[in-house]
């Protein structure tokens, strides 16, 4: 598991996100998470708790964990699934490209200014 | 107030796993990320495959683990160089860590890179190097329900290598469903079968073959990741 190296990117990635502004506090931080980056919400709330410092320590973490998407191969029909192996919406078929789905980012931060 | 990010979580490892490609092509250096489970065979092949390949090609290794220079004094024994990297409980190798070892090697005179990634069936996947390939070394006797469990492991991999096949005799794995099961997942990966136990070695030349291959087809600038 290597949620707390993940989070570790996070904090310095909304650090600077935050340079410009004048922040008193922070209330929410939304993290989107593909379906095949593997993360455990639960890992990653317990790795933010374990090295949030001020302002961040307090905030609320916001996890949504988005599905995969793909194209099949055999109809091209493109289709959502949080299920591997993957199954196409609309035939049936295993045979798929892969469009999103390992991504894990930082989304938005909503905070409070001086 | 609300500000967008967007940013991803891996961006640096992403921009430092670019760098390690854009060197090794400029190197014509084949890489491959070799992953899987404790103890699913991965040293062992990596001997096997040394032994095998090096009238064809320049070898260097790249040993990961959580702790200990075993591994590495297993492939020096092979007469190859051989860099240990410790994560010190680290459960991946990231780019950075092959970036600091790499300098180590004389990369000119080398054909072909392995990297032996911590045992770890979940998270090194994540994690880009800069590999050409990436290789994910399952033992039949880890049961035939892990592609399902561990899916994204082999949705990420190119080649999954089926180890241990010597014991198949002595055990109910069933793999033929094991490889549907696996081409469900991935469509697109290549499945080997091999054994590495002395005396009962199996498959070797098939995946040197093809490993010889397709470096032949990077060198010749035939294919290109990233
Ligand atoms: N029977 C059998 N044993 C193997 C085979 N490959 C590896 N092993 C044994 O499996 C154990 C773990 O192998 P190792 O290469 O250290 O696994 P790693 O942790 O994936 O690097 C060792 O005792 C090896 O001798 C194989 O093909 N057949
Ligand atoms: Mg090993
Ligand atoms: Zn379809």
């Amino acid at each position: 598991m290597h949620e707390a190296s993940l989070m570790e990117n996070l904090l310095s990635i909304a650090q600077e996100s935050l340079s410009g502004y004048n922040v008193i506090k922070i209330n929410c931080m939304s993290v989107k998470a593909g379906r095949l980056a593997n993360i455990l919400p639960d890992a990653l709330r317990f790795a933010f708790q374990s090295l949030a410092a001020e302002p961040f320590a307090g905030a609320r973490l916001e996890i949504e964990v988005l599905p995969i998407t793909a194209r099949c191969l055999d109809c091209g029909t493109e289709y959502q699934s949080m299920n591997i192996p993957l199954v196409c919406s609309h035939c049936g078929s295993n045979v798929a490209e892969i469009l999103s789905g390992s991504e894990v980012y930082l989304d938005s931060i909503d905070f409070d200014e001086k | 107030m609300k500000i967008d990010v967007k940013q991803d979580l891996l961006s640096l490892n992403n921009a430092v796993a670019a760098e390690n490609r854009a060197l090794f092509n400029s190197k014509n250096l084949f890489t491959i990320n070799i992953m899987g489970s404790p103890g699913a065979g991965k040293t062992t092949l990596l001997e096997r495959l040394i032994t095998q390949i090096c009238n064809d090609a320049v070898v260097a290794v790249i040993e990961g683990d959580l702790a200990t220079a075993r591994d590495a004094q297993r492939i020096a024994a092979c007469d190859v160089p051989v860099i240990q990297i410790n994560t010190d409980g680290g459960c991946h190798l990231d780019a950075e860590m092959i970036a600091k070892v790499v300098k180590g090697f004389d990369l000119a005179q080398t054909d072909l890179l392995l990297i032996e990634n911590v045992g770890n069936l979940v998270c090194p996947a994540a994690f880009d190097l800069g590999e050409d390939l990436r290789m994910l070394v399952l033992s039949i006797t880890e049961g035939e329900d892990k592609p399902g469990k561990y899916p994204t492991a082999f949705m990420a991999a190119d080649v999954v290598v089926l180890n241990k096949m010597d014991l198949k005799d002595y055990l109910d794995t069933d793999t033929e469903s094991l490889i549907a099961d696996i081409l469900a997942i991935n469509h697109n990966i290549k499945i080997f079968s091999t054994s590495c136990r002395v005396g009962k070695l199996e498959g070797m030349e098939d995946l040197a073959a093809y490993i010889v291959d397709a470096m032949r087809l990077k060198k010749q600038g035939k294919i290109k990741r990233g």
